[in-house]
């Protein structure tokens, strides 16, 4: 019975330790378990192409999630920009900034490695997997336009015309754009400000031609910049058009001339300057009259050490 | 310790100067943080210098002439420390001369660096001009000193014999700088409260903002004098000359101060709150009951109220009593400049704020840097105070021979005069 009962003790005890450690190696990867059982988000990535008239070429990957029905970026994931529908040409990576957005710059012919045999730019890009988020991927394809604006004056009225030429994959040549919703601006420093109320097509020849109105206040040099755009096209994707034109009213600077507290430095109300001026001189002729008589002070120390010495 | 603070305080400031204001926690709306309360502080308590050796002199309450030194010596690093705070505020330090060249005389702005710069100029003159005397007993009389501090009193001194003719400068000197000091006194801590009020804020937007912020800087200046007494008299053992008389006299005066402040201080709340409206409402009600009003009935009742009902009593105007309730004065006071400043900035009178509410939540939360460059320039303040009291007397020799009748007119010999 002894003996019998010395086993099951002995059992006992083996069993207690086994569990007591596969608790302790439970507890030292409590980390890694609830890393592996948190539920990974699953993005959503979407991707946009802008090409700039003067050579730039902007594809941008918004990447996101929906959390509580609200829309979260993915700020931080590393969005893969690649050259191949495999994904496995990897032409560069971009982190997603604090807006959920990752851009990929480009000159014109860097582009160029971007087009296939028939003309098409395919852009491919993936969100990587990471801790937080499951891999995504997402592709755009577009095909080059060009958007080229004169700017005109008859009879005394400006007009800018806008002519879009698009790519045509038969003829393998930029043909006139037809029936393309143009959009044009003046920049401001805040916000656009249409030109135009309602949307205007392009015609038979690609042209769309608007009145710029002569009465739009710009900058030192009588300039504003007009921004004319073809938007978030199927086919084209967006295409924008960006120049200076010194169409703006003369430029005047607006001081004040009249004296007043809200006037510049040089029209402050005569009642201040007299006040003020006349208390600094006072008060300060009179900080000056002060340090005088501490030099009559020392000057008269001295002179009494002269007569001791003489003495 | 104090130099520990102060340097840990002045990396801060380097890092703020490498980095910018970034480091704050200031931003859009709380663009005035504790560096401007700190200043507004700073002001208050520099206004005892004109109290003590300028308005009580000239009402000839002889009974001060003991806390003169003192008073001014409080004044000159408090004015000094002022004037840096508003340096570190400044995002751009480098840019501090734009003030005078390009400032706006119709700014308060300009105002308040004219008037800062010349109350700091006149204070150190009004605590160097009855200095002379002193200044030249310590040459002529003290003899185990090193060389170099026998040659800067000798050289401070500038050559003070207390003839007949450099006492009538001093004297002359002396008193009219006393009733100098006086409009530029009242025009400082009005001037900065000019900064404020002439602004459009909840708050700021009052009239009684000039004698609200010079009564409580006379109180808060007295409680300093108080607490710096009571130090001093333990360290040196002048019991002879900060009596129990002195103190009681001080305690009376700091209850009448206080007395006065209460007084402005329902001014400036009871008439905004009987309407309730606008931008006052919700400041007043973050006051009273917000997330301020913790703060604010602790400043109300803890740094004024309590502090006049144990004043009003003799046992409360004794010594220890009244250095502790200096010390509750003075932390009180520097809690209501954050008061003053800050909260008013959580409600900014915006249309567009009205109709639409604020695009984020205004939170301020003073940063370590902010915490430790205003935390050392209080113990820089207190530095200036020590170090000015190593090296000079601490109580005007002259004038309290004159003030017990052992000498007439400060003729006290030094050398012998030749005139």
């Amino acid at each position: 019975m002894i003996k019998e009962h010395h086993m099951l003790t002995f059992k006992h005890h083996l069993l207690f330790k086994l569990l007591f450690l596969s608790a302790v190696v439970l507890c030292w990867n409590t980390d890694a378990f609830s890393q592996e059982v948190q539920k990974k988000i699953k993005p959503k990535l979407r991707l946009s192409y802008t090409k700039y008239m003067d050579g730039q070429i902007e594809v941008t990957a918004n990447a996101y999630y929906k959390k509580d029905k609200k829309k979260e970026v993915c700020a931080g994931a590393s969005i893969g920009f690649y050259k191949d529908e495999d994904l496995e040409n990897l032409h560069t990576t971009v982190i997603v900034d604090e807006e959920g957005f990752a851009t990929l710059d480009l000159e014109a012919n860097e582009a160029n490695q971007f087009r296939d045999s028939i003309g098409k730019f395919n852009f491919y890009a993936r969100l990587e997997a990471d801790e937080k988020f499951k891999a995504k991927t997402s592709e755009i394809t577009v095909l080059n336009a060009n958007l080229n604006v004169k700017f005109l004056t008859k009879d005394s009225i400006n007009y800018l015309q806008a002519k879009l030429l698009c790519f045509n994959v038969d003829s393998g040549k930029l043909i006139p754009g037809v029936k393309f919703p143009i959009k044009s601006y003046i920049v401001r420093a805040l916000s656009l400000l249409p030109l135009s109320d309602q949307l205007n097509y392009t015609n038979a020849e690609g042209i769309v031609e608007l009145e710029v109105p002569n009465d739009i206040p710009g900058d030192k040099n009588n300039e504003f910049t007009v921004l004319v755009r073809l938007e978030e096209d199927d086919d084209y994707g967006t295409v924008v058009f960006k120049d200076n034109i010194d169409w703006a009213t003369p430029f005047v600077a607006h001081e004040r001339e009249e004296r007043s507290l809200a006037g510049n430095q040089r029209n402050a109300p005569l009642l201040i300057v007299i006040t003020i001026t006349a208390t600094l001189v006072a008060v300060w002729g009179y900080i000056f009259y002060i340090i005088f008589g501490l030099w009559k002070i020392r000057k008269l120390g001295m002179k009494n050490e002269e007569q001791l010495l003489s003495d | 310790m104090l130099a520990i603070v102060f340097l840990v305080g002045l990396a801060s400031y380097i890092f703020q100067l490498r980095d910018g204001l970034i480091i704050t926690d200031m931003d859009d709306y709380v663009s005035w943080g504790i560096y401007i309360s700190n200043f507004v502080f700073f002001v208050a308590v520099s206004l005892v210098g004109s109290l003590i050796s300028a308005i009580l002199k000239l009402s000839n309450a002889k009974w001060s002439i003991p806390l003169t030194r003192v008073a001014e010596v409080i004044a000159v690093s408090c004015i000094m420390f002022a004037g840096l705070i508003i340096i570190v505020d400044m995002g751009r330090p480098d840019r501090i001369h734009y003030l005078f060249i390009h400032g706006r005389l119709q700014s308060p702005i300009v105002w308040d660096v004219i008037v800062v710069s010349t109350y700091l100029v006149i204070s150190i003159l009004l605590l160097y001009i009855p200095l002379l005397p002193d200044l030249a007993i310590l040459r002529d009389k003290v003899t185990d000193i090193p060389k170099w501090q026998h040659k800067i009193y000798s050289f401070l001194s500038l050559g003070w014999v207390g003839s007949p003719k450099q006492l009538n400068i001093m004297h002359k000197s002396v008193k009219g700088l006393a009733i100098v000091i006086i409009p530029i006194a009242f025009g400082i801590h009005t001037v900065t409260s000019w900064l404020f009020s002439t602004t459009l804020r909840g708050g700021w937007n009052s009239t009684n903002i000039g004698p609200y912020f010079v009564a409580g800087a006379f109180m808060v200046g007295a409680a300093a004098v108080i607490a710096v007494m009571y130090v001093l008299r333990r360290n040196y053992k002048l019991e002879n000359y900060f009596t129990d008389e002195l103190f009681d006299k001080m305690g009376r005066l700091l209850v009448f101060l206080s007395f006065v402040y209460l007084y402005f201080n329902i001014n400036e709340y009871l008439t905004p709150a009987f309407k309730m409206m606008g931008g006052e409402r919700d400041l007043l009600r973050s006051l009273f009951i917000g997330e301020f009003a913790p703060m604010f009935w602790s400043t109300q009742i803890i740094g004024m109220v309590i502090p006049i009902i144990v004043l009003l009593f003799k046992k409360g105007r004794r010594p220890l009593p009244m250095f502790i309730i200096a010390l509750v004065v003075i932390v009180g006071a520097w809690f209501k400049r954050y008061l003053i400043v800050i909260p008013t900035l959580f409600f900014p009178y915006l249309p567009a704020v009205e109709q639409y509410g604020l695009p984020t939540a205004i939170e301020y939360y003073p940063t370590f840097e902010e915490w430790s460059i205003t935390i050392g320039s209080l113990a820089g303040a207190l530095l200036v105070i020590t170090f000015l009291f190593r090296y000079i007397p601490l109580i005007g020799i002259w004038e309290m021979a004159e003030y017990q009748g052992i000498v007439e007119n400060g003729e006290i010999p030094t050398k012998d005069a030749a005139d």
